[in-house]
């Protein structure tokens, strides 16, 4: 209802005031700003929001009221952040599968291209590959291998259909030809607790750390470009020679399209400023995440690249929700 | 030796001024959204987060945790007084502890659930304390196919929840597990009988039912009463339980606490369980079964005591490998991971320091809720001498707020209005909603873990029958339906030769 009566609106609004929306970037923002994760408090998405926020209102003078808005795997926050007035006043911090799985999965009310503009990303987390202690493989080519040879045998663990954690594996399989079967959770910590428990083998995820150090989980492979400091021992599996396996963990923000062009550069120009500053840099280790600083053009270059490589697998997987 | 000395290194983090303060915060604020039908601990503790951020870690944890074992401990407050669920861990409270309220005995009930729920927390901060790392494994035993089985067994055992027909008490289980249905399918990630309203894609909001069933039901069957009081039968006698009251209570109380912190490991199960397991154990042991219903002290004291035990029990599997138990947990360790700590299977060994401080601040915080609590019972008696008229519109607003602030939905504001119809109806033909609740939240459990069973013995029903717990759990089962349908028989019987 309410949405109805903003659209009619805008247009007069819209007119009435374009001469002073040029000016709009230099008074930007005059009032607090919501910025929307769609996700519960706790988890990665909210924590990379709690630590750019109190940043943004530093650089930019005004409130950013975090407003949590979970459900149907991040889609309502997303089509909430979609759906708002295009004036900066609403943003979307959010990881990618909102934008790059959910809308090939099932029907979205939104557009992940042409409703959002992308201003910046933060940062990318790491998906390690693990297996349970009790595979007998040391490396992610002896587990290739063992699987050939026990077609049918592994199991592996994931947040639930269609998250990165089960394209991750998904990716693998493609690319090996290996047969191991998908027993999805609700969440990565049930994942966690059958893993440790010996019911499933396989799994990944980027908070796996402390399993791995205590010993509960072998780290087989990391996704990403060049070795991870915090496992410097375990190769990438780009240097496995994985091809198609590039599984993206990435965290970053957008605001609703249509919104003007000189308020979405000066959000750009704060968020990379934050996600480069090197004091941020240990908050986002202390959570698991690397910073990633990329503009627009290339942080959208990223989003599509990252809508075919996960088309691709879901296809080839035939991951279906209906 | 070791723990003692551990639990010394706790104390003496947990009553510097500062923890000190904190800790008494989140109990006193645990209090209070307990009270409250539909805001609960989750959402509390979600609000809070943020401000969290800027504490110690230890500071931010007790403050936290002391949020949700305080709703836990007040949570039963609304369910005795107004016949509503403050949290849906409190659903059997009202079957016992709302007609003790009727016949003048409010005051007793408020206490002995305080004192139950005191007993019961510091057992299980001593098992937390001394067994932590030996039930971590323990509830690693249990696979799909074992959780499978125990939810069969908690939906039968809710059969014997009332003194209803069997049938119906069954029938309404049932209803709770085909609502259960509504949702995103873990399997296949197909979104079943949602109409297309995302809202629904996560399922029917389980405090919105619960707000709606009892809560606004319970407004809507005594809208025509709205000049009256609540009818009671009996001037209110004294608030402190009695001595027979106590002596009909401890055994139902030690009962209660054992249930609850056995079940209270098991991640995702837990208080809600624990708390129904141990109302039909009191109501199956009883000598009087027909006592049950109408004001039994022990159907107050045992699920008191269970859910509270089940509550503190439940951070084990969170402190020691790192998984949450439930949705207060996984905020809990969200709080953690933002201030750079990973729970996980190191914590205890890398963390001593806030482990032993926080099992610390719980038993300081367990008793700070007896002494908060205990005098509040003399102001919440005289709950029932407000009118309907000023209660019931506080009531309703506020349980509008808690349902929507549990995932800043509006629908779920509607949905609750919608059972509160189909409440009512269930009021006017003498149904307790109280197993739909249970159905309602374990019935997806239970499919997401048969399924996950048969997935994982690539469909061979045989592993509900191969592997030793889920077996005896089955057994368990089959014995206790026997049980239940012969007490049934006999309690028809009973009504049978002395109509009334």
């Amino acid at each position: 209802m309410l949405k109805r009566r903003t659209l009619v609106g805008m247009p007069l609004a819209l007119a009435a005031s374009r001469a002073a929306w040029a000016a709009a970037a230099d008074t930007y923002p005059n009032r607090s700003v919501r910025l929307i994760v769609p996700y519960p408090p706790g988890g990665g998405g909210d924590a990379v929001a709690r630590i750019i926020a109190p940043k943004l209102q530093d650089a930019l003078g005004q409130t950013f009221i975090i407003d949590n808005r979970p459900g149907a795997g991040a889609s309502i926050g997303t089509d909430m952040a979609a759906k708002a007035p295009p004036d900066g006043y609403t943003i979307l911090e959010t990881p990618g599968a909102a934008l790059t799985v959910n809308p090939q999965l099932m029907t979205t009310p939104y557009d992940p291209i042409k409703d959002l503009l992308p201003i910046a990303m933060v940062t990318r987390a790491r998906m390690i590959y693990v297996c349970a202690p009790s595979v007998p493989v040391k490396t992610m080519q002896e587990l290739i291998a063992y699987a050939k040879a026990n077609p049918g045998k592994l199991n592996f663990g994931s947040a639930g259909n269609g998250t990165i954690t089960q394209l991750s594996w998904e990716m693998v399989k493609i690319a090996t030809g290996i047969d191991i079967v998908h027993v999805p959770y609700k969440g990565s910590g049930p994942a966690i607790n059958d893993l440790l428990a010996g019911q499933i083998q396989l799994f990944s995820e980027s908070v796996l750390l402390p399993y791995i150090r205590a010993g509960q989980m072998r780290a087989l492979a990391v996704s990403g470009d060049g070795r991870w400091p915090a496992l410097p021992d375990v190769p990438t599996v780009k240097e496995i020679g994985l091809t198609g396996v590039n599984p993206s963990a990435w965290y970053g923000v957008f605001v609703p399209a249509g919104t003007p062009a000189a308020i979405a550069a000066k959000l750009s120009a704060v968020v990379l400023k934050i996600a480069a500053d090197p004091e941020m840099k240990g908050k986002f280790d202390a959570i698991g995440m690397e910073p990633m600083p990329l503009g627009p053009e290339a942080f959208a270059k990223v989003i599509r690249d990252d809508i075919a490589t996960n088309g691709e697998v879901i296809r080839k997987a035939h991951i279906t929700l209906d | 030796m070791s723990i003692l000395h551990n639990l010394a290194m706790g104390f003496s983090v947990a009553v510097t001024p500062q923890n000190f303060l904190y800790c008494l915060i989140g109990a006193f604020l645990g209090t209070l959204v307990g009270v409250f039908p539909g805001l609960g601990p989750v959402t509390t503790i979600a609000m809070l987060l943020p401000f969290t951020f800027k504490l110690p870690a230890v500071a931010s944890l007790i403050m936290l945790s002391g949020i949700y074992y305080g709703a836990h401990h007040s949570g039963s407050t609304t369910a005795v007084m107004l016949n509503m669920p403050g949290e849906p861990t409190s659903v059997v409270i009202c079957i016992d502890g709302h007609p003790m309220a009727r016949q003048g005995r409010a005051g007793p009930a408020l206490s002995i659930a305080a004192l139950s729920s005191f007993f019961a927390g510091c057992v299980a901060v001593l098992i937390i304390a001394c067994f932590s790392p030996v039930l971590a494994s323990t509830g690693l035993l249990f696979g799909p196919a074992d959780y499978a089985s125990l939810i069969v067994m908690a939906l039968v055992t809710a059969s014997a929840l009332s003194a209803e027909s069997l049938t119906t008490t069954t029938a309404m289980a049932a209803l709770g597990v085909l609502l259960g249905t509504v949702g995103t399918d873990v399997n296949s990630g197909t979104i079943r009988f949602a109409f297309g309203q995302p809202a629904l894609a996560d399922g029917v909001n389980f405090v919105a039912a619960a707000v709606g069933l009892f809560a606004f039901a319970d407004v809507i069957t005594h809208v025509g009463t709205l000049h009256q009081r609540v009818p009671l039968s009996a001037k209110i006698t004294g608030l402190l339980p009695t001595r027979a009251d106590l002596k009909a209570s401890w055994k139902a109380i030690l009962r209660g606490t054992a249930i609850g912190s056995g079940f209270g490991i098991l991640p995702g199960t837990g208080p809600l369980i624990s708390s129904f397991a141990s109302y039909v154990m009191e109501r199956q042991l009883a000598t009087d079964r027909t006592r049950f219903g109408n004001g039994a002290i022990e159907g107050v004291a045992g699920p008191e005591a269970a859910n509270n035990a089940a509550a503190l029990t439940h951070f084990i599997p969170m402190l020691t490998l790192g998984i949450p138990a439930g949705a207060a947990n996984a905020l809990l360790m969200g709080a953690l991971i933002i201030q750079g700590i990973a729970p996980g299977p190191l914590l205890i060994s890398q963390h001593a320091n806030l482990f032993w401080g926080v099992v610390a601040s719980m038993w300081i915080g367990n008793l700070m809720l007896l002494v908060l609590n205990l005098p509040l019972v003399g102001i919440w008696v005289r709950l029932l001498a407000i009118p309907y008229r000023v209660l019931y519109p506080a009531v309703l607003v506020f349980c509008c707020i808690g349902v929507y602030s549990v995932s800043n939905a509006t629908f779920d504001v509607y949905l609750a209005a919608g059972f509160a119809l189909i409440g009512f109806v269930f009021k006017q033909l003498d149904c307790s909603p109280a197993p739909l609740i249970l159905g309602l939240v374990l019935g997806p459990m239970l499919e997401e873990n048969m399924r996950r069973a048969l997935l994982l013995s690539r469909g061979d029903f045989s592993i509900f029958l191969t592997r030793p717990i889920s077996l005896s759990m089955l057994i368990v089962t089959v014995a206790l339906a026997v049980i239940f349908s012969r007490s049934a028989f006999r309690d028809r019987q009973a009504r049978l030769a002395n109509p009334q």
